[in-house]
């Protein structure tokens, strides 16, 4: 019934609940702090970072930027079309997002692989100390995402929307834009910054 | 009745955020940390003739044990939510024990490199390495106890709201922002250092705060459970009365 109660209340409607928006926001904050850390000690050294900087491949950023903006596309898609009670879609669409999560952690694997081969690691100077640090935190959180998404899947599945959550998948599909919008600041920050 | 002894354990919470802080201010003087980048002479002048420092270590590791009142007086609470199988309650008590060792030990060690003097820099140098490693370096605990408590409260089916929801969600988020320690180990300088902004400063204030919230919220649930008890024997009080007026349904 928490399905009625929120598309009633269409004027200030928080998606999910508030204690999602806790871990939201919290998760934004450190992120935040990761960032600040990172332009701080950048302007420390900033020719290392920049020479370091035209080592990382920029078309994978690229296409990492595309997957997970693809991917909130898709659970936008997949939120609204059980609003608009077309049910079935949903988890096709959900589905879609999901594997487009896959492919960024196959895409940031063969990017990890390719640099450890070339013997660049965290140690190899500050830059690819937060390289690696920074974009290995948000990896786990794409990690924890797909999970989300599988999760919200599966609840679909077994709940079709008689008995369906929209609370839940509502918090899940906003963790997953968060992943999406700190991958998108983490981006020209670690790639494209001059 | 119950509710009382948990009280007095919730508020030992009170007595180790205070003696620890005495200890890790004022008598070690180790906020921030001596850096790790000190050469072994430096790192072996800290620990020499120090008696300060020697009384400040041996109240941070006398007064730990009491960080397992809070997490027994949460367990009393979360145990009201899981019922009979408390797993998740039962497993953030380990992890809260665990941790205590994490205080434990670091903490004797310190006091036993800086026991006989004349020790050789190098011994110091590496026991001083070890020590801080496991003192803010071993985290899991640190994370997997507010991770046992976040899900054991969104996992909650009672009606009963014994803590409120959002907790849940801050307790996994605190687990999150202990976890960077774990870089601990890797680095001698910037901000995943012992001594840095996100292994050091960050780690403290987020374990103090995790603290006090979860202390203030566990008192209001205890309060909670005193106030809906006390109803239930008043309840038993009136019942001569009330069995006969409603003595057709008996």
């Amino acid at each position: 019934m928490k399905t009625q109660q929120n598309s009633s209340s269409v004027q200030g409607h928080l998606p999910g609940e508030v204690g999602v928006w806790v871990f939201i926001l919290g998760d934004m904050v450190v992120f935040s702090l990761f960032f600040v850390t990172f332009i701080y000690y950048r302007a420390q050294n900033v020719e290392l970072f920049t020479t370091s900087q035209e080592m990382l491949d920029q078309n994978r950023g690229a296409l990492n930027t595309l997957l997970l903006l693809a991917s909130s596309w898709f659970v936008v898609l997949g939120v609204r079309s059980l609003y608009q009670r077309l049910a079935d879609m949903a988890p096709k669409l959900f589905g879609v997002a999901f594997f487009c999560g896959v492919g960024f952690v196959l895409v940031k694997f063969f990017e990890f692989r390719e640099k450890i081969s070339h013997g660049i690691t965290p140690t190899t100077n500050d830059f690819f100390m937060y390289y690696f640090i920074f974009s290995g935190i948000h990896l786990l959180h794409v990690f924890i995402g797909i999970g989300v998404l599988a999760f919200m899947i599966l609840h679909l599945r077994k709940h079709g929307t008689s008995t369906l959550n929209m609370v839940l998948i509502e918090g899940g599909a906003s963790y997953w834009h968060m992943v999406d919008l700190l991958w998108i600041v983490l981006f020209p920050l670690l790639y494209l910054i001059k | 009745m119950n509710t009382r002894n948990q009280l007095i354990c919730a508020h030992s919470t009170v007595i180790f955020v205070f003696f620890t802080l005495v200890g890790l201010v004022f008598l070690t003087g180790w906020v921030p940390p001596p850096s790790p980048a000190l050469t072994a002479e430096q790192t072996a002048a800290i620990f020499t003739n120090n008696t300060q420092l020697r009384i400040g270590l041996a109240l941070i590791a006398f007064v730990s044990p009491l960080f397992m009142g809070l997490a027994m007086a949460i367990a009393a609470q979360l145990k009201r939510i899981e019922g009979s199988s408390h797993v998740l309650s039962n497993l953030q008590l380990l992890m809260a024990a665990v941790g205590v060792l994490a205080i434990q030990f670091p903490t004797l060690a310190w006091l036993g490199i800086s026991y006989r003097p004349g020790l050789s820099p190098e011994i110091i140098q590496t026991f001083n390495d070890v020590c801080w490693f496991i003192f803010l370096g071993a985290v899991s605990p640190g994370v997997f106890q507010p991770l046992a408590i976040g899900l054991c409260i969104l996992g909650s089916e009672s009606s009963e709201e014994v803590y409120p929801r959002w907790l849940g969600y801050g307790n996994l988020w605190l687990a999150f922002l202990l976890a960077p320690g774990v870089l601990i180990p890797f680095f001698m300088t910037g901000p995943f250092a012992w001594n840095g902004l996100f292994s050091f400063w960050l780690a403290l204030n987020v374990f103090f705060f995790w603290m006090i919230l979860n202390y203030i919220y566990t008192l209001k649930a205890i309060r909670a459970q005193q106030a809906s008890e006390q109803q239930v024997t008043w309840n038993r009080v009136e019942m001569p009365g009330t069995v006969e007026h409603h003595g057709a349904r008996a």
